[in-house]
């Protein structure tokens, strides 16, 4: 019990409480009763009308404790926004690697202090440009990269030791980095200033996002390598960042995000272990990734717990010494999935609220949606007005000059401890069957997130869950003048042009040389896949030699349709 | 040996719930033949009070199984159960009416339900017609709920599964191309889906794929029903509690609703139409015994073609109205009960 309240002060709070609902309720729900009987967060946990200090009398006071302090439900660092803000990082990919590299140096100067990239869907698959499988989405949702030609033309006259760089890719992750690492070596950069972050969250694309190439096991062992790699010569990178994100997007719960998110960490943790390395020599590097959902207190609450229950896991479970080994510190993203087409300028409102949750929550980094993503890929103007969103919250607001303002308030903190309850409910339950990796071949993660969508889209479709613009205030023939990013329809011929003269001027008898090394080191998973594959990429190889090279050894994951 | 009973006697006894009365009039509806319209006609007139659920799935998605258990569920609650099986013998068991029997086991020993195998032997004609006589035979015999399951396989099939007031469509994990669902038409036709075989680990995927599927034909505009997903296991038994809640929330929806009444019409439609297209054939197949074998020569040496020669037929037979003895067609088709 909260030391600080005896038994004395809770018994007359209670009577207290008993009263008013006895006189002021009662005689309010004479009159009219309320909207609802009962209320719900977006996630379906059940709210009370109001809260007061006896729901938060169990919590011990050091689970609040301080920011910065373990169990850092306050915030990962003691200052937070008072030492600098958020990274303001507004994700961007198109086309070419010139392409993109202009849109950067825009949201550069348009104040963002942070780069983060998107891929095209070949990139993120694995496939070269001029790959029939690739025809037709070439740079059309992200930006294309087959050698470190590429990556060299996206980066161009930017600071890599001064600007952090993130990576959305998953199952090609490790040569993305591999390129980003032989960039850094041929522009004489200290690997160690380096920031940035490469998502690499095989897991949750079993679970959600559905972007895999091959089997779960060889998979999760290249997160492993990159993990090792980075703790021994990127002291500054996050190798990996584990997604809720998507989890979310994919329909999951706020509860669900958050829990499947740890359960996924946790994996690689014990994955890395395995290996010998100490929790203290990589954990600190383990960076997240979640959404901010349109449930404004709910999403507070869920970035608090998680942080402490990260750290608590951190502690207990893995014995971790090193207080940055428990800091769960994160980027988030303004959910997608609750943009509208219809009245399609609201979305700016939208983001701005969600956007102004994830900073009650202690985001280390925001990425603000454009009002215009349920048409195509953001204009330039739609992620500046992104950005001056996030500006203002930082600059305008005053929000930014206490640590945790919504710390002690009764409803927060008790709905942080009930999530915190709830998300060491499924842990238990994913340790009690066999854990995550089990869990994902049973599909069971998978089916838990599909009952919460199709009970949100039904929720959607009889109007139990408002959607300004699509189910309520709906607003007869609307004609929506909004100008979509084009695509460049010579873009694929430009990147196949560049693609084809690597292949043509490297040393081909050494790239099938390393390519074969690349095999017998694959093959024994004591070895780290990292560094070949940096000097694979520095020699010419393009991303397609080497995911197709290794499917020949690893085979690729297929989930069969049902339906 | 008993006297053979007109079928307007049977019904007589059909009406006090005598069990073997019910079995020689359905085997008399599935006769069709002319002399039982009169007591079939009366039966209808009669009938209607209980509520009926179609059960279809593809094969192997365990729909016998989860009937039976079904039945045992629904009949907790007091009421007898009616159980018309129609049975496609057999894409999957090679005649499986004692497969049926074997695996409603459980249920086929107690006298508050009483189930009924309707053999169609690949001849679709006059199966429809048979199957919602027997339906309404059951139903004017006192069963306050019957349930006719189909395979999902066929349009006849399919449509007999819709002719009721509550469809349920049984998707179950583990058949390998279960796409044949959607090819087949049934998804959308449920007014509750059930995941069978909830006990494997591989019905998630086929919870998922299913509710995945479903989302995509969701509108905004307030339904007054929406399908539910029921996952259920007919091992554990998991799962039919929900089912049998949902199976009675859509019994008010079917009965006390607009769409509920317009159903209702699409069945007279489709019973009116099953029943005209029977009578058709009859007398067609009665008037086609007189047929010069002609006209078939003609055609096998080519002197003219098929169409014209069907029109011709068409124009030259009486199609006329069949009276007793007249009738043939229905004699290719065995005799159950």
């Amino acid at each position: 019990m909260n030391e600080m309240l005896d038994q004395r002060s809770l018994d007359r709070l209670a009577s207290e409480v008993a009263s008013w609902e006895a006189q002021e309720v009662a005689a309010f729900l004479r009159k009219q009763a309320e909207r609802r009987e009962q209320f719900f967060t977006t996630g379906g946990i059940p709210v009370k009308r109001t809260y007061t200090v006896a729901d938060t009398a169990d919590t011990p006071i050091e689970d609040v404790g301080l920011p910065g302090r373990y169990p850092f439900t306050r915030g990962p660092y003691p200052t937070m926004y008072r030492g600098r803000v958020w990274t303001m990082r507004q994700i961007a990919g198109f086309g070419t690697g010139e392409d993109t590299n202009k849109r950067f140096k825009f949201l550069i100067a348009q104040g963002q202090t942070g780069l983060s990239t998107d891929f095209d869907m070949p990139t993120l698959m694995g496939y070269d440009s001029d790959h029939p499988m690739s025809d037709g989405e070439v740079g059309r949702e992200g930006v294309a990269v087959d050698t470190l030609a590429d990556m060299e033309a996206l980066y161009d006259g930017i600071d890599l030791e001064k600007i952090s760089v993130s990576m959305t890719i998953n199952p090609s992750a490790w040569i993305l980095l591999a390129m980003y690492v032989a960039l850094g070596k041929r522009r004489g950069l200290d690997l160690n200033k380096m920031s940035g972050t490469i998502q690499a969250d095989i897991l949750k694309e079993y679970v959600a996002q559905k972007e895999f190439i091959y089997p779960i096991a060889p998979s999760v062992r290249i997160v492993r390598d990159c993990i090792t790699y980075c703790a021994e010569n990127m002291r500054r990178y996050n190798p990996i960042n584990i997604s809720g994100y998507h989890i979310s997007e994919a329909g999951a719960s706020p509860l669900q995000e958050a829990a499947f998110t740890l359960a996924n960490g946790i994996v690689y943790v014990e994955e890395v272990l395995k290996t010998g390395m100490e929790v203290d020599e990589f954990a600190a590097r383990l960076a997240f990734y979640f959404v901010s959902q349109d449930d404004f207190f709910e999403e507070i609450a869920k970035f608090r717990a998680a942080r402490r229950c990260w750290a608590k896991i951190m502690k207990d479970r893995f014995g971790a010494k090193n207080p940055d080994s428990m800091r769960l510190r994160f980027h988030c993203q303004t959910a997608a999935a609750t943009l509208t087409a219809s009245q399609y300028q609201i979305n700016i409102v939208r983001t701005a609220l969600q956007a102004l949750s994830a900073v009650f929550g202690g985001c280390q980094s925001l990425h603000t949606n454009g009002y215009d993503e349920a048409f195509a890929i953001p204009t330039e103007d739609a992620m500046r007005v992104a950005l001056r969103t996030q500006q203002i919250i930082a600059e305008e607001t005053n929000v930014t000059n206490i640590v945790d303002p919504l710390g002690g308030s009764y409803f927060v903190e008790a709905l942080t401890n009930e999530y915190e309850k709830r998300i060491f409910e499924v842990l238990d339950y994913v340790d009690a069957n066999g854990g995550a990796i089990r869990l994902i071949e049973e599909g069971w993660f998978q089916k838990q997130i599909a009952d919460f969508a199709y009970e949100t889209a039904l929720r959607k479709q009889n109007g139990d869950k408002p959607v300004i613009g699509v189910n309520k205030f709906t607003m007869a023939e609307e004609v929506h003048g909004v100008e979509t990013h084009p695509y460049d329809p010579g873009t694929a011929e430009r990147q196949i042009a560049r693609t084809r003269q690597v292949r043509v001027t490297r040393d081909e008898p050494k790239v099938q040389r390393l390519l074969d090394a690349l095999v017998d080191v694959a093959k024994d998973e004591t070895r780290n896949i990292m560094p070949l594959t940096i000097e694979l990429v520095e020699n010419g190889t393009t991303m397609g030699d080497i995911v197709e090279k290794l499917k020949g050894l690893w085979g690729t994951y297929r989930e069969t349709p049902v339906f | 040996m008993t006297r053979r009973l007109s079928s307007l006697e049977l019904l007589e006894r059909v009406k006090v719930g005598d069990q073997a009365a019910i079995a020689r009039l359905i085997s008399r509806a599935e006769g069709g033949k002319p002399e039982d319209r009169a007591a079939l006609a009366g039966v209808y007139k009669i009938a209607g009070r209980a509520h009926i659920i179609g059960v279809t799935g593809v094969p192997g998605s365990g729909k016998s199984t989860l009937v039976a258990r079904l039945a045992a569920s629904l009949r907790a609650s007091g009421r007898r159960i009616g159980v018309v099986a129609i049975d496609p013998s057999s894409p999957y068991s090679g005649g499986s009416i004692l497969g049926d029997r074997v695996r409603m086991n459980a249920v086929a020993t107690d006298p508050g339900i009483y189930i009924r195998s309707m053999a169609s032997h690949g001849a679709t004609g006059g199966m429809a017609r048979a199957t919602l006589d027997a339906v309404d035979i059951l139903d004017v015999a006192g069963f306050g709920t019957v349930i006719v399951e189909t395979v999902g396989v066929g349009q006849d099939e399919v449509e007999i599964a819709r002719a009721s007031h509550t469809t349920v469509v049984v998707s179950a994990p583990g058949l390998g191309d279960e796409i044949q669902a959607i090819k087949a038409g049934i998804l959308e036709i449920a007014d509750i889906h059930v995941v069978s075989k909830c006990d494997r680990s591989d019905a998630n995927r086929t919870l998922v794929d299913l509710k995945q599927m479903l989302m995509l034909g969701l509108s905004h505009e307030k339904p007054e029903w929406t399908a539910p997903v029921i996952g259920t296991s007919s091992i554990s038994g998991a799962g039919f509690d929900e089912l049998v809640a949902a199976i009675e929330k859509h019994r008010l929806i079917a009965f006390e609703t607009e769409r509920g009444r317009k159903r209702r019409l699409a069945i007279a439609d489709f019973r009116l139409r099953k029943t005209a297209e029977d009578l058709l054939l009859a007398r067609f197949n009665a008037s086609l015994g007189q047929l010069s074998r002609s006209l078939p020569t003609r055609l096998a040496e080519r002197q003219t073609d098929p169409y014209s020669l069907a029109s011709e037929l068409l124009r030259t037979l009486p199609l006329r109205e069949d009276s007793p003895g007249a009738h043939h067609e229905r004699d290719a088709r065995p005799k159950i009960a």
